[in-house]
């Protein structure tokens, strides 16, 4: 909620990776990095070591881009890596060697991500070869860019 | 039957005179004394019937007299205490004894009588004996139920010798326990008994103490020192006092886990403290003529520990000294530490623990004696303390005090005068402060020890102006001092406790209104009354602790949450907040939140929420209109601009998912949130233009964030929040613009909610957050309909006109609608979420209450699930929602009375309504405090099917002497008093008889009770009540045809789950009792043993053929009952029980369906079965099972598998011993 007053609209050149936050003030189907990994929280709690103690949080949070859960356990004051995640949809327009063409917004192409594994995976290609016009959802966030789903064109 | 409560009061009925107070003696116990297995054995007797319903057992003609019949059971307990079950027994029967009231005792002295020999007989009982463990409740409650049962005026009418030892004995009795109680915490027992004991005393304690002014003058201030004192040492660590030492003394100190659910102590232990703070009270009170030798004494805390006794005096000083000199030392040793190897040792933490935990208590126990909870009210400070307060008023120079506070750099000793009125300064609190202020050393220090100071400080306040200076000397230090490097040292457990208890005394204590007194202290009113000096400089202190709080303590969200609601406290009331807003602190405070600045962006969204609220109600402080306008600019328009830039920005649609924008609207909702909180009657007309500006653009909200639901949430719990508040306070235009957007809203959830399906029925409670806080809001609009503080607009008088539109939207098409949604969406699996349940029956209830005639007109499947779940309600949930859905039952019969329709689907409903309800009062078990709504139930559906039934005529004989009357009832309300009154007696008195084993006892047409001629006669059912009890369920079975059935149709009688009960479906049911049937024979005898779909169907197939067999069910369920003869009440757990009539081997063939898939339960049910069979068994039970038939009973598998209504996870089967068809 810090940098709330930049540009929504500009892109992410030179925004980092992350940002700080008191563990504290974390919430519940929030962001935050747990392990090394980009994890949305879907537990927390808090609790002391005695009386007098001073809050800790525990949180459970499940890896965005590969559902692996991560746990950690730490002071309330601690500050934690937030990351920056941007959703982008795009138009798929080809699939070759594994790898999907996906148009931009203004029209560029990328061609850099990979047909991801497993039953989303599936559903693109059979999407695709049956003609059908879709949108991919890519879900970015630590230099790490995944297709997580797809959507029907908006008209 | 009554749920097994210790503490149901006896109140005989004068017929009961001659027995219990009779002159003659009951020899029973003597004749018996001298065989000891006797006695044992009728002691027993004696005790278990502890709602004394035994007196009817004991043959006519041996009555006593009360003084005999307790040195009876007083020697009676003496004997079997050993036996703990027994003691259990008698102690309780010695409690029911003591709540004796009502009209057996002619007159007062018979009263007093009574009480006099019964606390002989527990003096000389409690004298006599080193009280066990086991028995601490049980006299407890003896005391309690004494003290709370019998008037101020028979209690004083004893001997006062007598009364004088009872008091004795009751003082040194609570000291005990506490310190038992404390000792069972250190060993972390299971179970509690002393701290249930104690609890019981300290509440009779409080009882007593409340009405004083009946008892002879100053007679409780001595066991109100002792009980004091006991219980401060208890939570003093040593030396001063034993907390956690064990009773060898060896002290025990254990770091536990504590996670967030636990409860703080001043919840957890809030009646005893508030028991004690009483007690500390009227010590205070009644000691001060004592205490006239020490005039500088005079803070109510220390008081009551100090009491009349001077040695007291210096030990307290010298415990508060200690804890500084201690905690001085501790932190400096930290502190180098530090230094070393910036590694913070856990091993010094405890010494300093030991001190942050005397502290806790020691603001724990002031803050309850210095002010009462108030809970809504007025809070008022208590007369005792504003007593003192006078008495010493005097002595107070009022010069000195605001010299004092005008000067904070200086230390008190600069300025003349202030230590004239000292007299020792070692003896005084204040002084280690001074000294702590002078210390020398690094700031931090300082500023711990200060913090802690500060909160002892302002507890001694009211009438020690001198302390006011230290709070002051306090604050400068503090906010000298740089705080971060030793945050980490300071408990946040105290800093929880210093704000509450700042919380607790603002409230009682600044800006005193003279008015709601009759005399008011001069130094209370000077120092903190309005236009004072002192006032102002508090507020501006407290504002200081709670910015300071906020940024040190943002980590702890219960700190932070207690730190706003003293920012709260501070500005909820007018008077305050005038202050309040004079202070630069406050505008700061105001500007940083709204601007989302650091540290305030740290906290967590409760506290930002009432940090919000807390920032608007300052808002509606007196100030000039500049001044108040400037005052929104910066705190709401801020939001609103914000708010208003982003969700109109041209690329909206794409943003919105991004984090940075979501957490914006996040925090925007929280903070309208907040605001509807703060909503107050004179602010509703600002603050409700203000919101609906915002509710509108929410519903857009509810479509851009459809796939986020704590976003949809939050926006549901904004409208919530605004229909809470402000609902009760809108004139009829206003509330139609709300019940508009409601609406909207509604519309909008519905459509993204239309058919979705929620797979996860195995999910956790808070998926359904969203449905919980719709039926919330439904709830909130139809509130108004009770509570309605609107006066035809007059909060908006002038603000606009009222529309010519009339009524386009009422509260009854919004919640209409919204049942319309919800009701397809709740399913029976959702209801055992409690809240959802909760909220759920809340809102039927509320709707058939307010909307009866709406209720026919529901869609007709919507209708039946609404009855459904009603009787659900009624008959398997906790008793407070079997409550409500008793509530809703009597709208609807006066509905259903008013339309005069019959045969319209409520009308039906209403009948199978009636026959539950009657169920429920005469056979069932139910909670005693359910009977007056059950009874209205029945009594308003028994006026409705009066006129169509003929089992009414039959039911107004067997109930002639409920309703005493010959006139037909009628829905008046006298009539419905006195019913439910003779009612109350008539289900107590049924119930009390089948507490002996009976199953239903109707008295004859006078109401009290008969007792049967000889005592080996089992009360029975009375031929004609019987049957007309049968026709009533056959009638009511039949005409409710269209919700039951045939009584005998599986399913007649509808599954609980929690007794394990899953019903066969048609075909199994067919199947398993033709098996059985063919088995049996002609004239065969059948038992069925937990199998009652079976025994249903045997009947039925009975009824359409020739072939005859006897049937019997042996079953758990009371429910059943209403096959009458042929039910027997059976529980697995007492496989053997079964009445004389079941012999033996008597059985051709015995079906069984153990309740619970487990070795246990088969290997009981087994004895059962081989207990009546002749030789033929057929088992119905998990394949799981298998292993375990074979061994228990030589069966063997059948390959024909059994299915339920529902489907069952557990593969059934069938086994046997027997070659059956069933077999292949």
């Amino acid at each position: 909620m810090g940098d709330l007053d930049t540009d929504f609209t500009s892109g992410d050149a030179g925004a980092s990776l992350t940002f700080p936050m008191q563990c504290s003030a974390l919430r519940k189907n929030g962001f935050v990095v747990l392990k090394g990994r980009p994890c949305k929280i879907v537990e927390m709690s808090t609790s002391k070591t005695g009386k007098h103690g001073h809050a800790k949080v525990h949180m459970v949070g499940i890896d965005i881009f590969t559902g692996k859960k991560n746990e950690d356990i730490c002071p309330s004051t601690h500050n934690m890596d937030v990351p920056n995640i941007k959703r982008l949809d795009y138009q798929l327009v080809g699939i070759t060697d594994g790898y999907l063409s996906l148009l931009k917004d203004n029209g560029d192409l990328r061609e850099d991500l990979k047909l991801p594994e497993g039953d989303l995976g599936k559903e693109i290609e059979s999407k695709f070869d049956s003609g059908d016009e879709f949108l991919v959802s890519v879900l970015a966030a630590m230099g790490e860019e995944c297709p997580i789903a797809i959507k029907p064109m908006s008209t | 039957m009554f749920e097994a409560t210790p503490n149901v009061m006896l109140k005989p009925t004068e017929s009961w005179r001659e027995s219990l107070l009779d002159h003659r003696v009951m020899d029973l116990f003597f004749t018996i004394g001298d065989r000891e297995a006797d006695l044992i054995v009728e002691a027993r007797k004696l005790c278990m019937s502890s709602e004394a319903c035994v007196f009817c057992q004991l043959p006519m003609g041996r009555s006593s007299v009360p003084l005999e019949l307790f040195e009876g059971v007083y020697v009676v307990h003496r004997k079997i205490r050993e036996d703990s079950d027994m003691a259990q027994d008698s102690l309780q029967c010695l409690a029911q004894l003591a709540s004796m009231h009502g009209p057996i005792f002619p007159d007062e002295n018979a009263q007093v009588t009574y009480l006099a020999h019964l606390v002989e007989g527990l003096l000389n009982m409690i004298n006599g004996i080193e009280i066990e463990d086991s028995e601490a409740v049980g006299i407890a409650n003896i005391i309690s139920n004494l003290i709370s049962t019998f008037p101020r005026s028979v209690l004083t009418a004893l001997p006062s010798e007598l009364f004088g030892s009872f008091v004795n004995c009751l003082t040194l009795l609570t000291c005990s326990f506490g310190r038992s109680a404390a000792l069972e915490e250190v060993l972390d027992k299971d179970d509690m008994v002393y701290m249930e004991a104690y609890d019981k005393l300290l509440e009779s304690w409080l009882t007593l103490v409340q009405e004083d002014e009946h008892f002879p003058r100053g007679c409780f201030i001595q066991p109100a020192v002792q009980v004091f004192n006991s219980y401060i040492q208890c939570h003093l660590a040593a030396p001063d006092g034993t907390r956690n030492l064990t009773a060898n003394g060896v002290s025990s100190h254990e770091e536990e886990e504590i996670n967030e659910l636990q409860e703080d102590d001043r919840e957890l232990f809030s009646d005893q403290l508030a028991s004690i703070g009483m007690l500390g009270r009227i010590a205070a009170d009644h000691c001060i003529p004592l205490l006239t030798g020490y005039r500088l004494l005079i803070q109510e805390f220390l008081l009551s520990m100090i009491n009349n006794r001077r040695p007291h005096v210096a030990r307290i000083c010298r415990l508060l000294e200690d804890r500084v000199t201690r905690l001085h030392g501790q932190l400096q040793r930290h502190q180098q530490h530090l230094m070393s190897t910036s590694d913070t040792d856990t091993g010094d933490r405890i010494v300093l623990d030991e001190l942050y935990e005397d502290i806790h208590w020691i603001i724990l126990v002031s803050g309850y004696l210095l002010a009462d909870d108030p809970q809504g009210e007025t809070p008022l400070i208590p007369s005792e303390v504003m007593e003192y307060s006078i008495k010493h008023s005097t002595e107070v120079d009022i010069n000195t005090t605001l010299q004092l506070l005008g000067s904070p750099g200086e230390k008190p000793t600069s300025i003349p005068g202030c230590l004239t009125n000292v007299e020792c300064l070692g003896m005084c609190p204040a002084e280690p402060a001074t000294r702590a202020a002078a210390l020398p050393g690094p700031q931090p220090w300082r500023q711990a020890m200060l913090q802690h100071y500060s909160s002892h400080i302002i507890q001694l306040e009211p009438g020690q102006r001198r302390l006011l200076s230290a709070v002051l000397r306090t604050s400068e230090v503090e906010s000298r001092a740089t705080r971060a490097s030793l945050t980490q040292l300071l408990s946040p457990q105290m800093g929880k406790d210093i704000v509450w208890f700042l919380r607790r005394w603002a409230k009682t204590y600044l800006l005193v209104d003279e008015k709601l007194y009759g005399q008011i202290s001069m130094p209370l009113s000077t120092a903190f009354g309005p236009d004072t000096e002192g006032a102002q400089w508090i507020v501006g202190y407290l504002l200081d602790k709670v910015i300071n709080n906020l940024s040190v303590w943002s980590s702890e969200p219960e700190l932070a949450n207690d730190t706003v609601e003293l920012l709260v406290t501070l500005v909820e009331r007018r008077e305050r907040a005038n202050i309040v807003v004079q202070c630069e602190n406050w505008w700061s405070l105001a500007k940083q939140f709204a601007s989302r600045s650091p540290p305030l962006h740290m906290l967590s969204s409760a506290v930002q929420r009432t940090l919000m609220k807390a920032l608007v109600l300052g808002g509606f402080a007196h100030m000039d209109s500049d001044t108040k306008q400037q005052y929104w600019a910066e705190v709401l328009h801020p939001l609103q601009q914000r708010f208003l830039n982003l969700i109109n920005q041209e690329n909206f649609a794409q943003i919105c998912q991004e984090e940075v924008v979501k957490q914006e609207i996040v925090a925007t909702l929280e903070a309208l949130c907040g605001i509807a909180e703060a909503t107050q009657i004179d602010n509703v007309a600002s603050l409700f233009s203000f919101l609906m500006d915002f509710l509108s653009n929410c519903i857009g909200l509810m479509e851009v964030y459809r796939n986020s639901p704590e976003t949809i949430n939050l926006i549901i719990e904004v409208f919530v929040e605004v229909a809470h508040k402000q609902i009760c306070y809108l004139g009829e235009t206003k509330s139609m613009k709300l019940y508009e957007v409601c609406l909207m809203l509604l519309q909008v959830y519905s459509k993204n909610n239309l058919g979705r399906k929620r797979l996860d029925v195995a999910g956790e409670e808070e998926q359904y957050q969203d449905l919980l806080l719709i039926m919330e809001l439904l709830t909130n609009l139809l509130s108004k309909e009770f509570i309605d503080f609107s006066d035809s607009d007059e909060v908006f008088r002038g603000q606009e006109q009222s529309s010519g539109g009339g009524r386009a939207v009422s509260a009854a098409d919004v919640v209409l609608y919204g049942v319309n949604i919800v009701l397809p969406l709740m399913s029976q699996d959702l209801l055992k979420f409690p809240s959802l349940c909760n909220q759920y029956y809340k809102l039927i209830t509320f709707i058939c209450e307010i909307f009866p005639e709406k209720i026919p007109q529901l869609p007709e499947d919507l209708f039946k699930s609404l009855m459904c779940s009603l009787e659900l309600g009624m008959t398997t949930m906790s008793s407070e929602i079997s409550q409500l859905c008793l509530e809703a039952l009597s709208p609807l019969a006066e509905q259903c009375a008013k339309t005069q329709e019959k045969d319209t689907p409520l009308f039906i409903a209403t009948q199978h309504f009636l026959k539950l309800v009657f169920d429920m009062l005469v056979l069932q078990k139910h909670n005693t405090e359910m009977t007056v709504a059950a009874g209205e139930a029945l009594y308003t559906l028994v006026c409705l099917h009066q006129r169509d039934a003929v089992i009414y005529q039959r039911l107004a004989e067997a109930f002639n002497g409920l309703t005493a009357s010959s006139t037909p009832p009628t829905l008046d309300r006298k009539q419905k008093v006195a019913f439910l009154k003779s009612l109350e007696e008539f289900v107590a008195n049924v119930n009390i008889y089948e507490m002996q084993g009976a199953i239903v006892f109707f008295p004859h047409s006078d109401s009290s009770m008969k007792m049967s001629d000889s005592d080996d006669e089992e009360p029975r059912l009375s031929a004609e009540t019987l049957a007309a009890l049968q026709e009533f369920y056959t009638e009511s079975g039949r005409t409710g045809g269209s919700v039951r059935g045939d009584p005998f149709s599986v399913g007649a009688v509808e599954e609980d789950w929690r007794m394990s009960q899953f019903w066969y479906s048609e075909e199994t049911a067919a199947r398993l009792a033709e098996e059985v049937l063919q088995q049996a024979g002609e004239h065969g005898r059948i038992a069925c043993v937990s199998a009652p779909s079976v025994y249903q169907k045997l009947k039925q197939l009975e009824s359409s053929r020739s072939q005859r067999a006897s049937t019997v069910l042996l079953e758990f369920d009371r429910r059943f009952a209403v096959y009458g003869e042929e039910f027997v009440f059976y529980d697995y757990n007492n496989p053997l029980c079964l009445p004389e009539g079941l012999l033996p081997q008597t059985f051709d063939v015995v079906i069984a369906d153990p309740p619970y898939l487990s070795e246990e339960c088969l290997s009981k049910v087994a004895l059962t079965v081989q207990y009546l069979t002749k030789d033929k068994i057929l088992l119905c039970t998990g394949a799981t099972m298998e292993e375990h038939a074979g061994k228990l009973l030589n069966l063997k598998i059948c390959s024909y598998l059994p299915k339920h209504n529902h489907n069952l996870a557990n593969e059934f089967r069938c086994y046997v011993n027997y070659n059956s068809t069933l077999l292949s």
